[in-house]
């Protein structure tokens, strides 16, 4: 117990001194890594969404992007939020000194790695596992920052919207988030059951059967905690879906419908008009044209 | 019919954020294309997800231990055959560890294989 205390306390601070460089650095860079190709089997490549911070020395570090790779040296106060999927590939450097920390947002958990890297070797390693409970504001700002990848000129909102997520991750760190009731925890469960498994066939009934309880309790803990139906739930997170997938592919609406869990195109088509007031082409094209 | 051969694994790396997980994902595809049965252990930045207990071990033909580290309870592998490999190998060069895992079913139990 006493190891992880001060794993806490050692992630904690470094942390909160990175966040006070970082604002007040003018030099303090951020990096995006986003989809694309890198010819190396060992680049870090995860589905969970994943930052590095920098907090000493110099860390070259290749990543992904739209223009293939990029190879950048990462100084201190500097930061490379990957998007899940992308790549990156830290290349300690055997004279130099290096001091990191790494993110990944697991599903129900976010892990913290810090890492010291000097004459060749890594001479302190610490982990850290904090909860994911609660409201999903951590989710939220890593799903504006993965659309930077295809803005990047708007630079201070992403930095902003950066410096907000670790923020609010140095906030849990001093206040962990507490121990949800188990009506809370069942919602949020089922909720990271349906975002996984939205694209398959599902209802009220199936979940039910999943989870052990009854449909008509499930209508009732979404109505209560949501204000929101079993039904509708699930077509918000269905186009959700649709919408990521209209964004960062080229797939035929035909199969969007299909891959976002419906099965009817041209009910996708009008359910996404009456949602959005236009059509999934037109949202599309909106997208992509703002980013000329 | 003959008893599907099952497989366990832990991987591992030293900072624990992504080689340890595609190196499951890379054990995965081998067990499918093989037709093995596996359950991989992740001992990685998110913690220890999927852990192997004593009732499951009862069960498996051999382990794999895919670490750069020293991997947490190694003690419970004992009595079974074992493969240890760096996680490098197993992204670089899935097929070597093919081969191995062909060649040590053949083996006792108990028979260890260190490829690091």
């Amino acid at each position: 117990m006493e190891a992880i205390y001060l794993n806490k306390e050692l992630i904690y601070t470094k942390l909160c001194k990175f966040i006070i460089n970082f604002k007040q650095n003018t030099k303090s860079k951020l990096y995006f890594a986003s989809h694309g190709e890198i010819d190396n089997l060992l680049s870090y490549k995860t589905n969970a969404p994943r930052f590095e911070l920098v907090l000493g020395g110099v860390l070259p570090m290749v990543f992904s992007d739209k223009e293939g790779g990029k190879n950048k040296k990462m100084r201190a106060d500097s930061a490379l939020f990957i998007d899940k999927n992308a790549f990156n590939l830290p290349l300690y450097e055997k004279t130099a000194y290096a001091e990191n920390m790494s993110f990944i947002f697991g599903h129900n958990i976010l892990g913290i790695s810090y890492i010291h890297w000097q004459g060749g070797q890594f001479i302190d390693v610490k982990q850290l596992q904090i909860p994911r409970k609660g409201p999903r504001i951590a989710s939220h700002i890593i799903n504006a920052l993965s659309e930077f990848e295809l803005n990047i000129s708007d630079f201070n909102t992403a930095r902003c919207l950066f410096i907000a997520l670790i923020t609010h991750i140095e906030y849990h760190l001093k206040h962990p988030p507490q121990t949800l009731s188990r009506k809370d925890n069942l919602y949020s469960e089922i909720i990271t059951y349906i975002q996984n498994n939205s694209h398959k066939q599902l209802n009220r009934m199936i979940v039910a059967e999943e989870f052990g309880i009854s449909p008509d309790y499930i209508s009732h803990l979404f109505h209560e905690k949501m204000r929101m139906g079993f039904k509708e739930t699930l077509t918000y997170y269905r186009l959700e879906k649709a919408k990521s997938l209209l964004k960062l592919s080229n797939l035929k609406i035909i199969d969007i419908a299909r891959l976002s869990g419906f099965c009817d195109g041209n009910y996708f088509c009008r359910l996404f008009k009456k949602e959005t007031q236009r059509t999934p082409t037109e949202y599309r094209n909106q997208y992509l044209s703002s980013f000329d | 019919m003959k008893k599907k051969t099952s497989l366990g694994a832990v991987t591992a790396c030293v900072s624990g954020v992504a080689h340890t997980y595609m190196a499951a994902e890379a054990l995965e595809q081998l067990a499918r294309r093989k037709n093995y049965h596996i359950q991989v252990e992740t001992q990685g930045a998110l913690g220890i997800e999927n852990l192997i207990t004593s009732k499951h071990i009862k069960e498996m033909d051999c382990i794999v231990i895919a670490a750069d580290i020293v991997v947490e309870k190694e003690e419970r592998f004992s009595q079974k055959r074992c493969i240890y490999i760096d996680v490098k190998s197993v992204l670089l060069n899935i097929s070597l560890l093919e081969t191995m895992i062909e060649r040590i079913l053949l083996a006792a139990n108990g028979t260890i294989m260190d490829l690091r």
